[in-house]
């Protein structure tokens, strides 16, 4: 069976800026990556290849064996995807947003779909609620909602927990977890937050300029390591612009 | 479908769309009751004056509404779509696109298994039905106008010569929604989408018969200007054959003007095929030019710069 994820030699240049340099990584299914990095390391440059938004210099990437550009359309059907800050219609409700999402990736019977959808994310109360009137941590749950109304094989969260208070970041982690679980979803997470990856992921990557600087399972690196706070040390260690 | 649907609805969002829109009917609807107090009038008049034709012994005149071509009741309608219908299109245009890029959803959109061309041929479904929607309502007046005026001779003809004058107007004014609709997706910055097709609409209704025919600005707007000699000399010669055959805005009213019968035709050399393939070329070429621009938009910086 093909991994989740496949990248191969992966580069992207931005005219002497190698925002990505190299890239080869191997994500298996039913696994919560958790990418880390610094701020301009290359985690969104990645997953804005991995979702077919953005072509790549060179290298190749593919997705259950899809690959991102050659095979797009195939690609995006394995596929949800979570940015950083969820934008969706304000002026719409929930429920009309999520069925202009369900029609757009081939979802028969969307309003069941919508339905069912929620309940998973136990938030069917929000279905009448417009977008603009929404918190942070539900428009953040909508997000997640339309990424995985068609049932996706992949879902890339781009530092899901970004501006959510505490009970906000553990509200998302418990649904991530679960999504993975109950639906058996690979998920694919930027994030800055070590102590997230320690929590919800199976298997990190730390990405350095570009590079990928290490690769292991969290079992592994806590085996190795200990605790979070050494986590922590190791990160900084592989990342150097991040401790600057 | 659906994508044309929800763009038609998110795009009757903006609030200036509907101002536009609503001033359009509102034109419509004033033309109406002037087009029909003016015909009632003139029909009342014509009843009082028949028994005292009769009484004097004098032979009766024909009343002159019944010889006036009833489609040219509608004569004001071609200033109205060329003015406001035009610019309503065109900031419909704007909005189709505009709104996607600044509600930031063009990132998920883009990442779903649906190709850039289907939904760059929803934008245009939108704008058609859009469009659709606006000159039916219309339509739907100027019909009553006639059915309550009496003395109109209405037949097969005339019904059909108004199907053909709605058909004009809605290829004149989708090339400007479509027009909004490219500039909002090309541009980097939202004022220029909106201020560059703006600009077009005012060259080519305004400046561009100016520079190939003389026709004055507010002429331009007249479809009795279609009548006026172009000068002599070799200047129009040259502007006439260099711009003329981009003038949208010439083709419609010619179209418009001999549909609605307020032309001699004497003083143009546009031909009706040539105005009718112009306007079809126009809209082909400009929905080309949106598919290529949604397809070329940069999904990772698809906001706009202001």
């Amino acid at each position: 069976m093909d991994p989740a994820i496949g990248i191969d030699r992966l580069s992207k240049r931005y005219g002497s800026l190698a925002a990505l340099d190299n890239l080869t990584l191997e994500i298996d299914r039913s696994e919560i990556f958790g990418f880390l990095g610094h701020n301009g390391a290359g985690k969104t440059t990645t997953i804005n290849i991995l979702t077919t938004l953005l072509a790549p210099t060179s290298g190749s990437a593919s997705i259950c064996g899809c690959d991102v550009v050659a095979d797009s359309m195939k690609a995006r059907q394995h596929i949800g995807y979570v940015p950083e800050n969820v934008r969706l219609y304000d002026s719409m409700t929930a429920r009309d947003n999520l069925l202009f999402f369900a029609r757009l990736s081939g979802v028969r019977e969307p309003s069941q779909r919508i339905g069912e959808v929620l309940a998973i994310l136990d938030c069917p109360e929000l279905a009448t609620k417009r977008v603009g009137d929404m918190s942070k941590g539900q428009r953040q749950r909508i997000g997640l909602a339309q990424a995985i109304l068609h049932r996706p094989d992949v879902l890339f969260l781009d530092e899901p927990t970004s501006g959510l208070d505490p009970l906000g970041i553990k509200t998302l982690r418990d649904l991530i977890v679960k999504l993975n679980r109950t639906l058996g979803m690979t998920i694919f997470m930027n994030t800055h937050l070590i102590s997230e990856v320690s929590k919800t992921c199976t298997s990190i990557g730390v990405l350095n300029h570009g590079r990928l600087a290490y690769r292991d399972t969290i079992a592994g690196v806590l085996a190795r390591f200990g605790d979070d706070q050494t986590l922590e040390e190791l990160y900084l260690s592989l990342t150097p612009a991040a401790a600057a | 479908m659906l994508s044309a649907m929800f763009a038609a609805r998110i795009g009757w969002r903006d609030r200036t769309v509907v101002l536009l829109a609503a001033l359009f009917f509102a034109m419509v609807l004033v033309s109406a009751y002037l087009g029909w107090s003016a015909t009632a009038t003139v029909n009342a008049i014509y009843a009082k004056a028949v028994p005292v034709f009769q009484a004097q012994g004098k032979p009766v005149p024909a009343n002159p509404v019944g010889e006036m071509p009833p489609l040219s009741l509608l004569r004001n309608m071609v200033t109205y779509v060329a003015l406001l219908g035009a610019l309503a299109a065109l900031v419909l245009g704007h909005q189709v696109v505009a709104s996607d890029r600044k509600a930031g959803v063009l990132p998920l959109v883009f990442s779903r298994p649906a190709s850039r061309i289907g939904l760059a041929l929803g934008k245009i479904g939108a704008l058609v039905l859009a469009v659709v929607a606006v000159l039916l309502g219309a339509g739907l007046v100027n019909v009553l106008t006639m059915l309550l005026l009496p003395g109109l001779a209405l037949d097969g003809t005339i019904w059909l010569g108004m199907i053909e004058f709605y058909g004009v107007a809605a290829l004149y004014m989708l090339a400007f929604g479509l027009l909004g609709a490219i500039c909002a997706t090309a541009f980097a910055s939202e004022s220029m989408a909106l201020l560059t097709p703006v600009t077009i609409w005012l060259a080519l209704t305004f400046i561009v018969p100016q520079v190939t025919a003389n026709i004055g600005p507010m002429a331009a707007l007249n479809p009795q200007s279609v009548n006026l000699e172009v000068p002599g000399g070799s200047f129009f010669a040259v502007t006439s054959a260099l711009l003329g055959p981009l003038s949208i805005a010439e083709s419609y009213r010619f179209l418009s003007a001999s549909i609605l019968e307020v032309t001699s035709g004497a003083g143009t050399t546009i031909t009706a095929g040539g105005a009718m393939l112009s306007l079809v070329f126009a809209n082909l070429a400009l929905a080309g030019a949106l598919i290529v621009a949604i397809a070329r938009l940069d999904a990772c910086r698809s906001g706009y710069r202001d």
